[in-house]
């Protein structure tokens, strides 16, 4: 069966949430329903049928043809499935997110993979702000899952992070792994101020070179470490240019925060 | 002493009662007009018969297979026979980089046992004990099983509070520190509760040498069979048993029916010519890996033939009263 297919018609005048496009959402509607399901706000929100235009197939393999920064809440609640954005992904892309594949060839917005539970994100350009990081109020972000981001990243990457892996292959902006409770982030370029900042548990990696470390991080041996084996041979595919041999062999290890609980670490590869 | 010995606490389960003064396997009292030459070797019409076990299968990585292997090695030491080692463990094979989770070079180990809690409780002893105490080791399920064991998760208590988990694509690992740097462990490992221990080939002999050199030709090539192991010295036994003793406090003795020293005191099972008697004892995750492993020991001794010293196969059973698993020696040749 071929893919569900999403053309743009145009630039959206408002700002859209398109979290009904998840497969358990589509399934069993028709053409005429999927059209008139409402993805906007206002006195005459717009819907599907108005923003794009639709081609029937299954609702397991959706795709978007066209994209853009207003392009909110894709793949938000996903739980099976795949979903291809052939274009830009607004905020909130994989939000909630709890199983399927969600590749975006573009960049996303803020608070992409936010309170990700599961499944898989891969994000073909940049990802903006808290990547992976808790919704307002929440107490963690990313709980699970994979998020693969093959250019930069924002400001408070895998902000209270929980669980999963984000890996990212430029750079990352300041405060990467704030607060981070556990889990993984790997930045195999360069990143901001303070990686790690108040982090408790969990591992950062840093290919490159912070603007200004973390001061509460304690040196803590070159060593090598099998489990980094692990991880990089799951980014290898996503990101084979982003020099992931350079921790394949020994590697600095720096313990922290200790002004939070201090169980966390950042590692570099080996000077 | 052999595997062909009922287990201990199995051969209540099995007969019902704790008496262990049953007589000699009957196996080795194949019809004289049942006899099959094959390449100048007899092949008896008997079977094997075995036993369900619980098993499980750990990768044992290090960075180089010298240390892979030692630490395999020392893991499945003492690990002949459920009766005095608690689980029967064996490597399975080498594994290229490309083959194991971390891509260093990599040994496969099974482990048998007659209970999943026997099972769990022997493989963390001896992940703990032997691989964990390896320089440069770290230690994977090497098996796909809904039902699992616990492994890193009680291991990970050595790290005194120091130690951590990560989850990679959907396994959890546990990161010890150690002295040299940090041990990895998953956190449980694959079970199956269909594997196959004891099946078994009885090699008779002309001379002890060419017994020996034919027996290492069949363990060379049942060595190549996936998902089995041959847990005793060199994957042979010299020392088959048979049930009960003249001693009440010995559940299994030396077989003197095939003992060629015994020949002229005992109810002999040996023809004239037979000289020496080896065994291949053979456990399998699953019944076709272990008829494998005998259709290609079966295989190779046939080969060897009469002209390498094999005067006849035969194989060790309880009568077919104990054990569900039954190997055919006559249908593996087919």
């Amino acid at each position: 069966m071929t893919a569900m297919i999403f053309k743009l018609r145009g630039e959206p005048g408002q700002r859209l949430d398109l979290s009904v496009l998840t497969p358990q959402q589509l399934n069993g509607l028709s053409e005429t329903d999927l059209a008139a399901l409402t993805v906007g706000a206002g006195k005459a929100p717009p819907t599907l049928g108005d923003i794009f235009g639709i081609t029937m197939g299954d609702p397991a393999d959706i795709r978007i043809v066209g994209g853009g920064a207003r392009l909110d809440g894709i793949g938000a609640g996903l739980t099976r499935g795949r979903i291809v954005v052939e274009g830009d992904a607004g905020a909130y892309a994989a939000r909630g997110m709890t199983g399927g594949d969600l590749h975006i060839a573009g960049s996303a917005g803020p608070f992409a993979g936010s309170g990700m539970a599961g499944g898989l994100m891969h994000i073909g350009a940049d990802a903006g702000d808290w990547l992976g990081a808790p919704g307002t109020g929440e107490m963690t972000g990313m709980r699970g899952g994979t998020i693969v981001v093959a250019g930069r990243v924002g400001d408070h990457a895998g902000d209270r992070m929980r669980r999963g892996l984000i890996a990212v292959g430029g750079n990352a902006g300041d405060f990467p792994a704030s607060r981070m409770i556990a889990g993984t982030l790997a930045i195999f370029g360069d990143c901001g101020r303070l990686p790690g900042y108040m982090m408790r548990r969990g591992t950062i990696l840093v290919g490159g070179h912070s603007t200004a470390w973390t001061p509460t991080f304690g040196e803590s041996g070159v060593v090598e470490l099998t489990m980094l084996r692990l991880i990089l041979r799951e980014l290898k595919a996503w990101l084979p240019d982003a020099g992931l041999a350079a921790f394949e062999g020994p590697v600095q290890r720096y313990a922290g925060d200790l002004a939070a609980l201090g169980k966390g670490e950042i590692i570099q590869p080996a000077a | 002493m052999s595997d062909l010995t009922p287990k201990t606490g199995l051969w209540d389960r099995l007969t019902g009662r704790s008496d262990v003064s049953a007589g000699a396997m009957a196996g080795s009292e194949p019809a004289q007009d049942a006899y099959a030459q094959h390449n100048g070797v007899r092949v008896d019409e008997t079977f094997a018969e075995a036993f369900p076990m619980s098993a499980t299968a750990v990768i044992i990585t290090a960075p180089t297979i010298e240390w892979a292997r030692i630490a395999a090695i020392s893991m499945t030491g003492f690990a002949t026979s459920v009766i005095g080692c608690g689980c029967e463990a064996g490597i399975d094979r080498e594994l290229p980089p490309e083959e194991t989770p971390d891509g260093r070079p990599g040994v496969r180990v099974l482990v048998f046992a007659m209970s999943p809690a026997d099972l769990e409780k022997h493989t963390i002893n001896r992940v703990g004990q032997c691989v964990l105490t390896c320089a440069g080791t770290a230690c994977y399920s090497g098996l796909t099983a809904d039902t699992r064991i616990k492994l890193g998760t009680n291991l990970r208590y050595f790290g005194d509070g120091h130690q951590s988990s990560k989850v990679v694509a959907g396994r959890r690992y546990w990161r010890i520190p150690v002295m040299e740097g940090e041990f990895l462990c998953e956190s449980h490992a694959g079970m199956t509760g269909e594997a196959v221990g004891g099946g078994n080939l009885l090699i008779l002999g002309r001379t002890a040498r060419e017994t020996l050199a034919a027996t290492e030709a069949a363990v060379h090539a049942m060595r190549e069979v996936p998902d089995t192991i041959l847990p005793f010295p060199g994957g042979m036994v010299r020392s088959g048993s048979k049930v009960g003793s003249k001693y009440a406090f010995m559940i299994a003795s030396s077989n003197e029916a095939y003992c060629p020293t015994l020949r002229a005191i005992s109810n002999s099972s040996l023809d004239p010519g037979v000289n020496s008697v080896l065994e291949i004892v053979i456990d399998g995750l699953s019944y076709d890996a272990v008829a494998e492993s005998m259709r290609v020991g079966l295989a190779t001794l046939i080969e060897v033939g009469a002209r390498g010293g094999v005067v006849a196969v035969s194989a060790g059973n309880y009568g077919g009263k104990l054990g569900p698993h039954h190997f055919h020696l006559h249908e593996l040749m087919s």
